[in-house]
This record gives structure tokens, sequence and C-alpha cells, in this order.
């Protein structure tokens, strides 16, 4: 073997094993990905879904002409439930009315009873009114909260279908807006999402 | 008061090539004075010939729902298979700052062959004044 070629034979062993080597890096790849970006890794309800979702929902409450109607002159109060989640995954349905609450908030045209976090507001209540720490004339007086004049619910369902190779998911999510004097539904929609996987001729 | 709602349109193709990018840029805002009604194909102006040569942009309008921007943007697909896309609205208030910027989704849009869609969109709040829609090929 001549020179010449000993030494490309050489050079190209050596630049494969670079990036052999360079590929199997101990430093794994980690990066800040856009959050609202649109992805399809699985046919599982996933965050652009939830995004769809909220974004859907609260777009056709604010467009509702009855809707604007009542929160042309003040800002009516909801309070909101938890997504009924009938599908078969687990799934934290209270980040999607998490989602539709501050949406609805950050419009400007309601206001919202967050009964989350009673607990902690009657502590903090307990601590103003018996512990003696509080100035009498400064502690927030008990008994002074406003009533939701208007309840939000919704329930997320799913239909799958697979057949040879395809998997097909159809999720709707369907909410509710009643008004709590009177019982009568104001305003209902759906929103629905199809999601179809094809897995490869070989592997999953 | 009823507001005389004009589309003031400026269609914008920015160069997308790669599948980071955003495609077709649509802009529209709510103005009370009358414009003299501009053709689309001047409002249009094509960088992404790949993106331009499979959909088109035409009509673009604005409404209120109370006083909240709706926007609608009808595209056209020049082509025969479906198109995978994704749009986004991005809404601008009177000052010109991006409203609730990083909250909009791009979502998935499935156009099917020379089908024509209208894809609407509604502010997040009364602040928006205007709307850009942009739309990317789904990644």
């Amino acid at each position: 073997m001549t020179n010449p070629i000993r030494t490309i034979i050489l050079g190209a062993t050596a630049l494969v094993a670079a990036l052999l080597l360079g590929g199997c890096s101990a430093a794994p790849d980690v990066r800040y990905g856009d959050t609202n970006a649109h992805q399809n890794l699985s046919t599982d309800f996933g965050s652009s879904d939830l995004q769809q979702v909220a974004e859907g929902m609260v777009d056709s409450l604010l467009t509702f002409p009855p809707v604007i109607e009542v929160t042309k002159v003040r800002r009516p109060i909801l309070s909101v439930t938890r997504v009924k989640n009938k599908t078969l995954q687990h799934i934290d349905t209270e980040s999607i009315t998490d989602s539709i609450r501050a949406k609805l908030i950050k419009s400007g045209k309601f206001q919202f009873i967050d009964r989350t976090t009673d607990q902690e507001a009657n502590e903090e209540f307990a601590a103003q009114q018996e512990s003696g720490l509080v100035d009498p004339r400064k502690a927030v007086p008990g008994g002074m909260q406003a009533g939701a004049e208007y309840l939000l619910t919704s329930n997320l369902s799913e239909i799958r279908q697979q057949g040879g190779r395809v998997t097909d998911v159809y999720y709707k999510f369907t909410m509710n807006l009643k008004n709590l004097k009177s019982g009568i539904l104001e305003w209902s929609d759906e929103k629905e999402i199809r999601k179809i996987k094809t897995r490869g001729l070989i592997g999953g | 008061m009823r507001l005389s709602v004009r589309i003031m349109g400026l269609l914008l193709l920015v160069a997308a090539c790669g599948c980071g990018t955003s495609g077709i840029v649509g802009q529209g805002a709510l103005k009370q004075e009358q414009d003299a009604e501009i053709p689309i194909y001047k409002r249009v102006v094509v960088n992404n010939t790949s993106l331009g040569r499979d959909i088109g942009v035409i009509d673009t309008r604005v409404a209120q729902a109370g006083d909240i921007l709706q926007a609608g943007v009808t595209l056209e697909s020049k082509t025969g298979s479906t198109l995978a896309l994704q749009y986004k609205f991005v809404w601008i208030d009177a000052k010109g700052f991006e409203v609730n910027p990083d909250t909009g989704t791009w979502k998935p849009l499935t156009l099917y062959g020379r089908e024509t869609r209208q894809l609407q969109g509604v502010a997040p709040n009364a602040a928006a004044i205007e709307f850009m829609l942009k739309i990317r090929r789904d990644q």
C-alpha cells in the first residue's frame, strides 16, 4: 500500500471515529422549546391540544352575542368546576380550566371565584381575626365575599379506533355556562380534535 | 358607536427556508376612516416561492364582537394535494405592542387540494386593534 492511500485511509478512519465519538457524547441534548409550537408526538392529549381547546372555548364565549350584551355593562362573576375526564388517559384537566380561566380574566370581561384556595383563605382569616397580631380596624371582615353568578362546567371525551397500523383518536371537549340563579344554560360549545397515528412497517 | 370597519391589508410572505420559520404573514387593522379598497394582488408580496406556489390569501376582513376584534383570512390552495400547515393570529394594540405576547398557539390546518377556507381569530381583549396571521408548513 502506498503512502498517500494509507494516509487517506487513516484520515477517513479518524474522521469516522471522531463523528461516532461526537455522536456518543456524554452531554445530553437539552434545549428550550417553543411553548406555543404544535407538536405531534403521539395521539395522546398533549400541550398543543390543551392550548387549542382553551383558545377555542374562550374565543367562542367572548363572541357569543348574549354574553357580549351582559359583559358590556359589567363583569359577571364566574366559578369553574373541574373537567370531567371521560377519556382513558390520565390528563391534568385542571390545567385546561386554569388556562381557560386565565384567558377569560385577561379578556377583562369576567371575574372569577376561586374555591381551590378557600382553605388558605380561611387560615388567613383566622390569623387576622384570632391571632391578636392584626389591628382589628385593618382586619378583613369575614362573610363579605361575592358569590358566583355563573358556573362553567366541562367534559372531555374520546373515541379511539384502531385498525391495522392506524390509530384514530377523536377528542371532544364540551363546555357549558350555567346561570346559577335561573338554572339556564346560557352558552355551550364543543371543540373537536382528531389525531391519527400510522405506525411504521418496522418497530412501533 | 358603530365603527366603520375597513381592512387595511398588507400581506407579506416572509422567507421560510426552514421549518421553524413563519411562512406567510397577513395583516389587517380596524380603522375608523375609510380607506380605498386595495386589490388583494397588491397587498400580497411573495418572497417564499414554495409556500406562495401552494397557497394564496384571497381575502382578509375584520369586525368587532362588542369591543373585541375578530379577524378572518380566506386562504386558497393552489395545489391538488393536501397541505399540512400551521397558523396563529398575533394581536397588536394601539401603541404597536403585541397583546399577550408569546401566548398565541400554532394551530394545525389541513387544507385539501384546491380548497378555500376562512381562518378566524378573536383578539384576547379589547386592546387589540390590528392583527397578523402567520402561516407555516407543519413541522
